[in-house]
């Protein structure tokens, strides 16, 4: 076994391979799942999964699919929004040195600060509607992008810069022909990371007064003590997780083609 | 014509500055091959930085045809011995990258065909040609990065140790290429080598410098036969010329 734990060790895996072990690991977990249900003291707290499909149907009868549509939406607007107004300024702050001093410890501050913390601020500010959610949303990506498309910025090699001046580049042709092109990739998988980002602040923005929303659900199942729905909800947020992810995989490999295979293994 | 005069270049740190290169004082002219010679770590590197207008944190100064190299410019060009792919581009475009900021008189009116022209010139093929960086050899990327400093047609090119991680073959292919700009574009280049055959063979003149702070020490003109032409490499001359060089660099480092 140790052995064989030293040959694996940053082993590839074939994509087959990878399909095998994930579905392996699933049957487990399902299989623990089933078991630990089986118990009626147990099932209160860990349901079936047939109490678990029983629940799914009846909130899809209440409506659940719009709860989705509502988080999502919610998610879309504040990410799309975040990630526009961070990228030029993480790419801005490294650029442009004293920029980058200047907005440093502001954005370092806030980004410190914890946002479910500054929920009382913003309902005080805004009212309990969607701009409230919206700005958990915000607050929870905004500032953490900026910085991390600023490092990502500031490790494009110096010598790719320096190769586009002595061929007669201006710092508008570095930016454009240089900065960006490098930096795309990076871009691409902070956008997939922090995205995920927003989904765990999703569910602390719609604990308050909302009238659809996943975490909306979520708080209605813990007033009645319904695991089987909790089930539900965290069933749905791990798949919208795996699928966002997968698109992005696609994507990256269609967008990116330059990128070799071994490298895009070696990110997953 | 290219001058360059430098009286000092220092680099500080730790409180202290240290002196690199003192009184480095050439000129080079059209189609001549420049090479530097000397000790590692002598600041050869440095010296192409500052004629490239890369550093311009030094005493002195670097003319070109009457104007002062005060920024990177396209006429003068830069090859280094790790050579830069932007990963992106196909090895086509990153040939043909420079292009788009060539003045209207010396741009080319199809970059891609003048990047496949002087492609094949350095032993590019089609196929190469259309791949990405990473998927070529370090070989095919050196090549890559030598047809780019050619498609701006500088009129200088520094060539920083570009081929010593070379094969043989890429090597020779990649030296007779400098030779052929050199004839054919009228290119002038400053080569800095290790390597004493390589030195003698592409060199038109020959500066020895000393260990840090780097000075001239030497200027040489290689007089043999049969100069620039492979078999030139196996004349007794030349084999003498080489052992000398060798010899000289030796005995740098023991002093």
């Amino acid at each position: 076994m140790v052995s064989e734990m030293r040959t694996a060790f940053r082993a590839p895996v074939s994509p087959a391979q990878q399909r095998a072990w994930s579905g392996l690991a699933l049957v487990i977990v399902a299989g623990v799942w089933a078991i630990r249900s089986s118990s009626v003291e147990q099932s209160m707290f860990i349901p079936s999964p047939a109490a678990v499909i029983r629940a799914a149907a009846r909130l899809q009868d209440s409506g659940f699919l719009l709860d989705i549509a509502a988080s999502v939406g919610r998610i879309l607007g504040a990410f799309v929004i975040s990630a526009v107004l961070a990228i030029p300024i993480g790419v801005l702050m490294s650029s442009y040195k004293r920029l980058g001093a200047a907005l440093q410890p502001l954005i370092e501050f806030v980004r410190y600060v914890p946002v479910p913390a500054l929920l009382p601020l913003f309902i005080l500010w805004t009212g309990i509607g969607e701009t409230s959610k919206f700005l958990v949303l915000f607050f929870g990506t905004f500032f953490q992008l900026v910085l991390l498309i600023r490092d990502d910025a500031n490790d494009v090699p110096a010598e790719y810069f320096e190769l586009a001046r002595t061929l007669g580049a201006s710092s508008g042709q570095l930016l454009r022909d240089v900065l960006i092109p490098g930096l795309l990739p990076k871009i691409y998988d902070r956008l997939r990371v922090t995205l995920g980002w927003c989904w765990t602040y999703l569910v602390i923005a719609e604990l308050i007064a909302v009238e659809r929303g996943v975490g909306h659900v979520l708080k209605e199942a813990q007033r009645f003590s319904a695991a089987d729905q909790m089930f539900v909800c965290f069933g749905v947020l791990g798949l919208i997780g795996l699928i966002t992810d997968a698109l992005a995989e696609f994507g990256y490999n269609r967008i990116f083609p330059h990128i070799p295979r071994s490298k895009v293994l070696a990110r997953t | 014509m290219i001058e360059v005069q430098i009286q000092e270049k220092a680099f500080s740190g730790h409180g202290n500055q240290q002196s690199v290169l003192r009184d480095v004082l050439f000129s080079l002219g059209d189609a001549e091959v420049l090479g530097l010679y000397g000790p590692s770590g002598c600041g050869k590197t440095t010296l192409l930085r500052i004629v490239a207008g890369l550093d311009r944190d030094y005493r002195g100064q670097v003319v070109l045809d009457g104007t002062p190299i005060i920024r990177p410019t396209p006429a003068v060009g830069l090859v280094s011995q790790r050579p830069v792919s932007y990963e992106w581009l196909s090895v086509a475009d990153n040939i043909a990258f420079g292009a788009r900021y060539l003045r209207n008189g010396n741009r080319p009116l199809d970059p891609l065909d003048e990047a496949a022209r002087i492609g094949r010139l350095v032993g590019l093929s089609a196929q190469d040609l259309a791949k990405y960086p990473a998927e070529i050899s370090g070989g095919m990327t050196q090549r890559m990065a030598f047809a780019r400093a050619l498609l701006a047609n500088p009129k200088v090119l520094l060539l920083d140790e570009p081929f010593s991680a070379l094969d043989f073959e890429s090597r020779s292919d990649l030296q007779d290429a400098v030779i052929r700009a050199r004839t054919e574009l009228g290119t002038a280049f400053i080569l800095v080598s290790h390597d004493p055959e390589e030195i003698l063979y592409l060199s038109s003149r020959i500066l020895l410098l000393s260990a840090t702070p780097a000075r001239v020490v030497r200027e040489d003109t290689p007089n043999l036969p049969a100069h620039g032409r492979p078999d030139a490499r196996y004349t007794p001359e030349f084999q003498l010329a080489k052992r000398t060089l060798r010899d000289w660099l030796a005995q740098q480092a023991r002093s």
